[in-house]
């Protein structure tokens, strides 16, 4: 081996990182996949608050990130080459979500770095790789960046009331969708779909708290007056799928599932594994025989910003229609505010599923708009209506 | 003929009128709920795991089942924790579901723990913290023998709403013929004891120091790295002051590195902690962190070392 070729190759010159690069290019940033190099800078691009070494960093881009769903598009500054910010990308089945994550430190200035990133990341995904829409999730003081996708033909369709803490205030989650026009040429926009509604649309009376005069069923977290939430246990595996064979409604999500004892048993000890937990999930039981009739759980729960989503299935159809699921969920709704002190709960609800949204409406759940074309129904890309819950709001209900 | 030999009582220690205290077993896992201090749900399988693997059982630190005499039914939990190698922290947790009920159970449980404590194992003394909500047991506690030492504003959630947390305290009283009553020392105080104005925090730098998080006047946060901790260990050996903790200390790096990594692998992390940076020089200067953070309550304790005494003062 020649002298030459012995020594190290020489640090690239700052601001030269862009150069022969023939797409997602800016006029002050561009765009790059994920470097193990980019973990000196983890806090200006991961989605954590929290500070991890670049040690720690490095093993989490070599090991972790490559297994999921998402990825980190680096927005990176083309004066020199730093990483400034991230484009979390999360894969769904037919949409793409968008999280940016660019870090405090830097403020205002990166409002122009996290727009320029969007306008040309967002038309990319799907102008150029044909991919339906792509729900950019932003906050609501990030006006500028709002603008901006509006600016290239995106939309506001749905708004989270103070899902976010930020700097002393609270501030709305907004999604920002931006649409594939060839898919628009076919199918329409989704927006003129009217959303069918029943039921009043009022909430009604939470249910009373329950003054237990003997002993509480074994293990129960909270009672109602005639259900009450228990942790899953591992012979409810066998009781929940039973259940499930029995399902006559197709509605409820994309068509009926059949799990197997195993895998459902294995899925609820895999949550209750992690500490704290990110899906918190109970059995509901009838309490005049300890019967498992269903499920309520919270999902992905921020405790940063103190929200999360809320999920429930009766399983049993023989209880539905009665006002045993809205018990149930606001056994879960006390749980979620308060003992865990959550600020708002979030709902999502497949477009046809009219009664699942009359029910929320019901238990205090306000609409929040819509997440359009992020499923398959029907020939068609199908809808979600969203919904959102504050703690505040559901404690000054009345009360039974 | 054989003489019949009484049944032997099945305890003889650490009981009370309504409640007893006695080692958990497996089948207290059946009822978790009741038992964990938590309130994150678990299955009887996983809390069978949870005590045989996780659950710290030690001189130091155990847990007691709290168990109605009525039905040998259990409804709660003391944890104790032994601390600075004589004193005692207890714990006591009954399940929200059992209403006031739960809660004389609970005072009755601790009144039995610290009586056995302080009188039995001689402790010097024993403390508990109660949410200020919580005031049947505090006002059971406080009738036998206990005083409270302090009171944290706003640091518990009761019902969704914020209550003070207050520290109970027993101290033993051959101990106090000893040593005095710690409750009568003035503490002494330097400085003006007033706050002064907040630094300015510093937004919108065209250039942050490399993975800064938080940037002031004349210094930056950012993330720990391996050579921070090589840094800190060398310093601590050059230490001269003593009374920051209870003398100084020599850490060993390898115990750093293994102690932090551990402490990055959870999520969320419970031990957030910065290394401080001279702005100018970018010289490690000391750390500060929040030590641990509990994200029920929203409250954590704050923690700052400046192992650079050039920096001090």
């Amino acid at each position: 081996m020649s002298a030459t070729t012995e020594t190290t190759k020489p640090a690239p010159v700052p601001g030269t990182g862009h150069q022969g690069q023939t797409f997602l290019v800016g006029d002050l940033v561009y765009i790059r996949a994920v470097e193990t190099s980019d973990a000196e800078y983890a806090m200006w691009w991961r989605d954590s608050p929290f500070p991890l070494s670049p040690a720690r960093v490095e093993t989490l881009i070599k090991e972790e990130m490559p297994k999921e769903r998402r990825a980190a598009l680096m927005v990176v500054r083309k004066s020199d080459d730093v990483p400034v910010g991230a484009l979390w990308v999360t894969y769904h089945s037919i949409a793409v979500q968008i999280d940016p994550r660019f870090g405090g430190v830097y403020g205002d200035l990166a409002t122009p770095w996290l727009c320029e990133a969007l306008t040309m990341v967002v038309p990319w995904l799907v102008d150029e790789q044909h991919r339906p829409v792509v729900h950019v999730r932003l906050a609501g003081h990030q006006t500028e960046a709002i603008a901006a996708i509006e600016a290239i033909g995106g939309r506001e369709t749905a708004r989270f009331r103070t899902t976010y803490f930020l700097n002393r205030e609270r501030q709305d989650q907004v999604i920002v969708e931006y649409r594939n026009a060839q898919w628009g040429d076919r199918i329409g926009d989704p927006n003129q779909v009217e959303l069918t509604r029943t039921g009043t649309g009022v909430a009604r009376p939470v249910p009373a708290r329950v003054v237990l005069e003997g002993d509480p069923p074994l293990n129960a977290v909270l009672v109602g007056q005639r259900v009450y939430l228990r942790p899953v246990e591992e012979k409810d595996g066998e009781a929940m799928t039973k259940l499930q064979r029995l399902e006559t409604e197709t509605f409820h999500d994309l068509g009926r599932r059949m799990s197997s004892a195993i895998g459902l048993t294995k899925w609820h000890d895999g949550l209750q594994k992690k500490d704290p937990p990110a899906w918190v999930r109970f059995a509901v039981c009838l309490r005049e025989n300890d019967e498992l009739i269903g499920a309520v759980g919270i999902d992905g729960i921020d405790r940063i910003h103190g929200f999360a989503e809320s999920e429930s299935e009766l399983l049993n159809p023989a209880y539905r229609g009665q006002g045993y699921g809205s018990e149930a969920k606001h056994l879960l709704f006390e749980y979620a505010f308060n003992h865990l002190g959550l600020h708002s709960l979030q709902s999502f609800v497949l477009w046809d599923n009219t009664r699942s949204a009359a029910a929320l409406r019901k238990q205090g759940y306000r609409d929040a708009g819509r997440l359009n074309w992020t499923y398959v129904k029907s020939g068609k890309y199908g809808d979600i209506c969203v919904f959102d819950l504050l703690a505040e709001e559901w404690r000054s209900l009345p009360r039974e | 003929m054989a003489t019949e030999v009484p049944a032997l009582p099945a305890q003889t220690f650490l009981t009370g009128t309504h409640v007893y205290l006695r080692p958990i077993e497996k089948s207290d896992a059946e009822r978790s709920v009741a038992f964990r201090n938590t309130p994150y749900p678990m299955s009887p399988e996983r809390t069978e795991e949870w005590m045989t693997d996780d659950l710290d059982e030690s001189s130091k630190s155990f847990v007691y089942a709290i168990v109605r005499r009525t039905d040998d039914g259990l409804v709660g939990s003391v944890a104790f924790e032994r601390e600075h190698y004589l004193t005692f922290e207890i714990t006591g947790w009954v399940a929200p579901v059992f209403g006031a009920a739960g809660q004389r159970w609970k005072a009755e449980a601790l009144t039995i723990a610290s009586d056995w404590l302080s009188e039995e194992l001689e402790s010097p003394s024993v403390s508990t913290n109660l949410s200020e909500a919580d005031t049947i047991v505090t006002e059971d506690l406080l009738g036998n023998g206990f005083v409270i030492t302090s009171r944290l504003r706003e640091k518990r959630i009761n019902d969704g709403v914020r209550t003070g947390e207050l520290t109970l305290t027993r101290f033993n009283r051959a101990w106090l013929e000893t040593v005095g009553d710690p409750m009568v020392i003035e503490l002494a105080k330097t400085g003006s004891g007033l706050a002064r104005p907040v630094s300015v925090r510093i937004r919108s730098r065209t250039s942050a120091p490399k993975n800064a998080v938080m940037v002031g006047e004349r210094v930056y946060l950012r993330p720990g790295t391996e050579a921070d901790l090589e840094e800190d260990v060398l310093w601590q050996r050059r230490e001269s002051e003593t009374f920051h903790t209870l003398g100084r200390r020599l850490p060993s790096l390898a115990e750093f590195v293994l102690d932090v990594a551990s402490d990055e692998e959870e999520d969320p992390l419970r031990y957030v902690f910065f290394s401080v940076c001279d702005i100018k020089t970018g010289t490690f200067i000391g750390e500060v962190g929040l030590n641990p953070v509990d994200y029920l309550t929203r409250t954590a304790e704050t923690a700052s070392w400046f192992h650079r005494p050039e920096f001090r003062g």
